[in-house]
């Protein structure tokens, strides 16, 4: 035994006692951040405020909804976007084309889901977490389309957007509004809306 | 007299006087029996026809008398003439039968001639009646009838009874005259019938004792013959066959007895004996003769083998013959006996003379022997000294071993505090692995917690882009909240980042956990593993101190073995100046060995000399 002792430093058992007291004590104050963590927040806050704004530039802009879809991000228009939803209770309906993923209900609307990589007949690459729903309506249509996650809100200049690009495939042009300068495909959500395609009418 | 008769003669004597007595016994029975007949008659003939003849008269005198009473009441003349000639008739018969009484009756003839006498006065009154009836004087007759006829009738029927009973008197007489014939005949046969017996049986008896008294005597001979028994004495008087039957018997008694005498000499080893057969069909006496020319053949041939000689022949008479094989496989066994002995003595002789030149070289190595001896009892005296030195140092090593089992009972009981010590730290190392694992529940259930932290997060999220969405469907008047919406996204943002880096934590402290449990198994283990080592050494130890305590009982007896080994010692230098002393006696009787096996020598020579004179 006391050869290796010898071998190997003896476990401090005061110092590790100390350590697991001090560990006790920070969990027992909980999240609460200390002193000098607040004092840091309000000082990164207070430069943030303190920030001259950006110089707003008289230029027609649109707001859009930002939002990934397979490693790419698409944007559309907020004022056709009424709200975003969580994807819960999808039910599959049969003799539907391949873009029709299921039916939702949204606080008593039945509504239908549309896979927009189907419908712009995209490659399937890799795989999403597809567990959002962006619920887009006009006068006469309503349906959500399906999303990997959602980015968040953005103006963008539409004196910015390009008309399509080379690099570009598979959406049609009738369906492109635009490409942002830092790569958003900004899709026109009235012509989404108004295509005829996506209206399914079949009898059996 | 019966001895001289021969057996026939006297078996007809015998019979014959048998058959005589039956004769006389059957002649006497006929006389008699002839008397007997000759008295059946008399008493047939007298009584019976007197009695018969009386009889008829005395029927016929009542027909006359109930003829006169029809005399006197018939009617007329012509039955009364009828009447008369039936009175008539009857008269005669009476007449007639009365005349055979006279001339039959044994009695006084006067008795019969007063009843004719009677008749004769009967008949003139008869014929007074008639004479009456004629002359129809019918009531005279009747009184006369009645009267003086009744009167003489009853006279005539009393004399005819008095004839009538004498007769009878007479037959009974004959009766018994016939009775007493009877009686003396019987006995007379009775008599001549035991005496016709009591000779039979004599003579019966006579011829039977004369037969068998000489044949029993053949009968005992024979028997004793057939025994063996040869001192049977017959002496033969009587000429009859069983006479001649006995004097045949003592001839062959006597054959027997020198044939006897003859065998008894030769089972004495007396080969004179002379048999001579006594007749050409005398198979014993001949066997005899042979039997004894066989055995003095036999005699000569051991004669000629006692005189040394070997190479006779002998041939055995046939197959079975015993005696002949059984000499002729003894004469062929002597020569091979004699060839083996010749052989053996042979080797004798040499053995006996390398006896002596072994006997010889025995003698000098004894020599050597004695002095060996003593160099050796001064080699036994120097060991006694080296045998006290090893005595001593087994005293130390005894206390050493002492010494040794001491400590190694102290070994063993700190070995089993060890193995004590050993099991509690075992028991706090498992308390330290369920802590562990509480501690690894807990931060699941804090792993839990956080992934609906990030679920609020994420609806947070949401819930700001949709805020947002409405903001800036409100134009102008929601650009504020657009801000406010902006503020709650990015919080969002970071609850779920922190979430991601509590996530991390958490993993960090997992793999400690698992580390720590690993640790604590390998510590628990390794300590199991200590207490089995440990109880390894405690039962090394205590075989130690097993070993130690027999090694110091050992190292005891070591030391009570030097001090029996130096009295040992002390007992072999006695027991080596023995052995120098029995040495030299040795050398003495050595020298005597050598001796007789000189003895030996000559002898064998002696013998070989003696075996070399049978002729094989």
């Amino acid at each position: 035994m006391n050869e290796t002792g010898a071998k190997k430093p003896a476990v401090d058992w005061a110092e590790v006692r100390k350590r697991v007291e001090v560990t006790r004590l920070k969990i027992e104050q909980g999240w609460a951040p200390g002193l000098e963590e607040r004092k840091k927040i309000l000082r990164q806050r207070a430069a943030a405020l303190a920030k001259e704004p950006e110089r707003i530039i008289e230029e027609e802009k649109i707001e859009v909804i930002e939002f990934f879809l397979t490693h790419e991000r698409y944007g559309i228009e907020s004022s056709y976007v009424r709200e975003v939803y969580p994807l819960k209770d999808l039910t599959p309906v049969p003799c539907t084309p391949p873009f029709v993923l299921g039916i939702i209900n949204v606080r008593g609307r039945i509504l239908s889901v549309t896979d927009l990589k189907k419908f712009f007949n995209l490659p399937e690459k890799g795989l999403g977490d597809l567990n959002k729903v962006l619920i887009l309506s006009s006068d006469d249509m309503e349906f959500g389309i399906l999303a990997d996650s959602i980015a968040g809100v953005r103006t963008v200049p539409v004196a910015g957007l390009q008309k399509s690009l080379p690099t570009l495939t598979g959406v049609g042009e009738e369906y492109l509004k635009g490409v942002a300068g830092d790569g958003l495909i900004v899709l026109d959500a009235g012509r989404i809306l108004s295509d005829k395609a996506i209206i399914v009418n079949e009898e059996v | 007299m019966l001895q001289n008769m021969s057996i026939r003669a006297r078996l007809l004597l015998g019979f014959g006087i048998v058959i005589l007595f039956l004769i006389i016994v059957g002649v006497v029975a006929v006389l008699n029996v002839r008397s007997a007949q000759t008295v059946t008659v008399d008493l047939y003939t007298h009584p019976f026809t007197v009695t018969n003849s009386l009889k008829n008269a005395h029927t016929h005198i009542i027909k006359m008398h109930r003829g006169m009473k029809d005399v006197v009441l018939s009617a007329n003349p012509e039955e009364l003439n009828t009447t008369i000639a039936a009175v008539d008739d009857s008269g005669k018969e009476v007449y007639s039968n009365l005349k055979i009484v006279r001339e039959r009756y044994l009695g006084p003839k006067e008795d019969v001639d007063e009843v004719v006498r009677e008749l004769e006065a009967w008949q003139p009154i008869q014929r007074e009646v008639i004479n009456l009836m004629k002359t129809n004087q019918k009531d005279r007759a009747l009184s006369v009838h009645k009267g003086e006829a009744s009167n003489n009738v009853s006279r005539i029927e009393r004399k005819m009874d008095a004839v009538i009973e004498f007769a009878m008197n007479k037959a009974e007489s004959f009766y018994e005259d016939s009775m007493e014939i009877e009686e003396q005949t019987i006995r007379l046969l009775i008599v001549l019938f035991i005496a016709a017996v009591l000779i039979a049986v004599t003579v019966a008896m006579l011829i039977t004792r004369s037969i068998t008294t000489p044949l029993n005597k053949a009968v005992e001979v024979a028997e004793k013959l057939a025994l063996g028994d040869m001192s049977a004495e017959i002496d033969a008087v009587s000429k009859d066959e069983t006479g001649v039957l006995l004097r045949s018997m003592d001839r062959m008694v006597g054959s027997l007895k020198e044939m006897a005498s003859a065998a008894d000499k030769i089972s004495k080893g007396e080969m004179i004996v002379n048999v001579r057969p006594r007749s050409e069909k005398d198979i014993l006496g001949k066997s005899m003769q042979d039997m004894v020319g066989y055995l003095k053949g036999i005699a000569a041939i051991a004669e000629r083998i006692a005189g040394r000689d070997l190479n006779v022949r002998f041939k055995p008479l046939s197959e079975k013959d015993l005696l002949g094989n059984a000499f002729t496989g003894m004469i062929d066994n002597l020569r091979g006996m004699t060839k083996d002995l010749q052989e053996s003595v042979n080797v004798l002789a040499t053995s006996a003379s390398e006896i002596l030149s072994s006997t010889t070289e025995v003698a000098s190595s004894v020599t050597e022997t004695a002095t060996s001896v003593s160099e050796t009892t001064t080699t036994v005296e120097e060991v006694k000294q080296t045998a006290q030195v090893s005595s001593q140092k087994a005293q130390h090593v005894s206390d050493a071993a002492q010494k040794a089992v001491q400590i190694s009972h102290s070994g063993g009981k700190a070995v089993d505090d060890t193995v004590e010590k050993m099991d509690r730290i075992r028991q706090q190392m498992e308390s330290v692995a369920e802590s562990i694992v509480r501690l690894s529940e807990q931060s699941q259930a804090i792993g839990e917690i956080i992934a609906t932290v990030n679920d609020l997060a994420e609806q947070s999220n949401l819930l700001a882009v949709n805020a947002s969405i409405e903001a800036s469907k409100a134009g102008e008047h929601g650009k504020g909240f657009v801000v406010v919406a902006q503020e709650m996204r990015s919080l969002a943002e970071q609850s779920k980042q922190a979430t991601a880096q509590v996530r991390l934590i958490l993993n960090e402290i997992q793999k400690a956990t698992s580390a720590a449990v690993l640790a604590t198994e390998q510590g628990s283990k390794t300590v199991e593993e200590g207490m089995k080592q440990s109880e390894l050494a405690g039962d090394a130890i205590k075989a130690l101190a097993a070993s130690i305590t027999e090694a110091a009982q050992a190292a005891t007896q070591i030391t009570a073995s030097s001090q029996q080994q130096l009295v040992g010692m002390e007992q072999v230098i006695s027991a080596m100046n023995s052995i120098r002393l029995a040495t030299e006696q040795n050398v003495a009787g050595t020298k005597q060995t050598e001796g007789a096996a000189h003895n030996l020598h000559e002898l064998g020579q002696k013998l070989k000399k003696l075996v070399e004179q049978y002729k094989t």
